[in-house]
């Protein structure tokens, strides 16, 4: 097997993802949600979606 | 940055949704599921429509969707867009140091994530307004329905955004490669295998394979069907670059190397023959969608400096066109000169975001240096010498981002040009990711099963 190097202390890469650079670890100081929120509204739309393709017309009028 | 902006930027960042990080590290299990219910969860989005769409249904994005993950016409019409756009914008702002972040310190950092995240959700609401007001799902009178539709959009835009952040903190890889290859491998499926037929013609299976088998058993294999739909010599080029892409992911250049503590200890540093991976190419795909979406607007407002379109949507003149690839080897042999372009432009901005990307997250000659003389190692021979690791890392790592950037350019251009089912681009990255997906899992269960191994695995 390759030898494989400890990694140096400090010398964390960034979170990467498809090209973009981001820093996910840190704490930004925003409004925290839970994972499961976020889940919870996806839902949320979800319903609201469909309830809207099938009420929209005579609940909005157009 | 002067104290006056960092406490207004500050004051803003409070405002920003953040998902929680978890407490202490995940199972790779739950990682796994949460995963696997964001993907779930993005599939049902791509298929809720937007309310309000009168008449037909025009994709900004075009031959690019592909990689924009999403679904025109849904919920998630804009999908990765906004989001890759504000990385872009970052990462040139900062590349060119237009806007100066230290991203050695924490709070540079946050500060760099959170000026990235507020213009992600401006362009949420830009390019929701761009895509409703240029006209793509029709004109409707009603200006409050026009101002519900670009919020439906927008909304789009920001649960991507949040999803992405739960795969990525709570989950196994990143979700924006993880809407990527999803979106690509759905599209490759459908185009391969579909038994519906073809809108234009009734008569002819979409999916490449069932219409070769058909054609087969009428006892003429058709094996260039031409137009629009798949055939099966693109299922042959689709098969090709996926194992040149397989191939040139495991091309590794190793730098022989000692460990200075015990004598004989012998190690090896691999560089990736695509060390900046496929990272360019969705960078240059990104800004060519980009491009594009402004064309349309200049051009739904009568201005055509940047190209017009045809009535089916697709490009038919001017910068656009040539920003986009032949999407056939019947188109290509038409038109060399859009090829040529093509390739030219393509592959310089793959070049370009290759070195931008190696020199903002730290994997050029110096850091990396820095890194090995801190973990103790050395070049066999040589001293022990920060510069000598330094100038031996300088020989190889410079041309080798240029390298693996062009070679990137070049087979995404290569793939878009004989028609590969999913786009060249689609299959290139979705295959790389994929790629690194099983390769960081394979890395995980093994720490999973033997905890000593994690921290020389990193």
């Amino acid at each position: 097997m390759v030898k494989r190097k400890p990694q140096a202390v400090g010398g964390a890469m960034p979170a990467t993802g498809a090209g973009l650079i981001r820093y996910f670890d840190e704490d930004e100081g925003g409004l925290k949600i839970r994972p499961e929120a976020v889940v919870a509204i996806c839902v949320v739309v979800i319903v609201v979606g469909i309830l809207l393709q099938v009420f929209g017309a005579e609940l909005l009028g157009f | 940055m002067n104290a006056a902006i960092e406490g207004f930027q500050q004051s803003i960042f409070r405002f920003l949704p953040e998902v929680t990080l978890p407490k202490k590290r995940i199972n790779l299990k739950r990682r796994l599921i949460w995963s696997a219910l964001m993907l779930a969860i993005y599939f049902i989005l791509a298929e809720i429509p937007v309310y309000g769409i009168t008449g037909s249904q025009i994709d900004y994005f075009a031959g690019l969707r592909a990689i924009m993950a999403g679904e025109n016409g849904s919920i998630l019409t804009l999908g990765i867009g906004p989001v890759v756009t504000a990385g872009i914008i970052m990462q040139l702002l900062a590349g060119s140091e237009i806007i100066k972040f230290d991203l050695s310190s924490p709070k540079g950092k946050a500060s760099f994530q959170g000026t990235q995240k507020i213009l992600a959700i401006f362009l949420c609401f830009f390019e929701a307004a761009i895509w409703i007001l240029g006209g793509a799902f029709g004109r409707p009178d009603s200006s409050f329905l026009i101002g519900f539709m670009i919020f439906q959009l927008a909304i789009g835009g920001l649960l991507v955004l949040m999803m992405d952040e739960v795969v990525t903190k709570w989950g196994f890889g990143s979700g924006i490669s993880l809407f990527i290859a999803a979106n690509v491998s759905q599209r490759i499926l459908w185009e391969a295998f579909s038994f519906a037929k073809s809108p234009i013609n009734p008569d002819e299976f979409i999916g490449a394979i069932p219409a070769f088998i058909k054609s087969f058993i009428d006892g003429q294999p058709v094996w260039i069907r031409g137009g629009l739909l798949p055939d099966i010599t693109q299922v042959f080029f689709t098969l090709i670059v996926f194992v040149i892409v397989v191939y040139a992911e495991g091309m590794r250049l190793e730098i022989p190397l000692s460990y200075g503590k015990f004598r004989g200890a012998r190690g090896r540093y691999p560089l990736k023959f695509l060390y900046a991976s496929n990272i360019p190419v969705i960078l240059a795909a990104a800004l060519f969608a980009n491009v594009q979406l402004f064309a349309r607007v200049l051009t739904s407002r009568g201005i055509n400096w940047l190209g017009t379109f045809n009535e089916f949507g697709g490009p038919k003149s001017g910068l656009i066109y040539y920003l986009t690839p032949p999407h056939s080897i019947e188109v290509l042999l038409n038109e060399p000169l859009r090829a040529v372009i093509y390739l030219a432009v393509f592959i310089a901005l793959c070049a370009m975001f290759a070195v931008l990307w190696i020199d903002l997250t730290g994997m050029g000659p110096k850091e990396v240096a820095k890194k090995l003389q801190g973990s103790g190692m050395q070049i066999p021979g040589f001293r022990r010498d920060i510069r000598i690791l330094e100038k031996v890392l300088d020989r190889y790592i410079p041309p080798i981002t240029l390298m693996g950037g062009i070679f990137v350019g070049l087979l995404a251009a290569f793939a878009d040009f004989t028609g590969a089912l999913g786009t060249g681009t689609g299959i290139l990255l979705t295959v790389g990711i994929v790629y690194r997906m099983y390769e960081e899992l394979a890395k995980e269960q093994m720490g999973e099963m033997m905890p000593a191994f994690r921290q020389f695995l990193g």
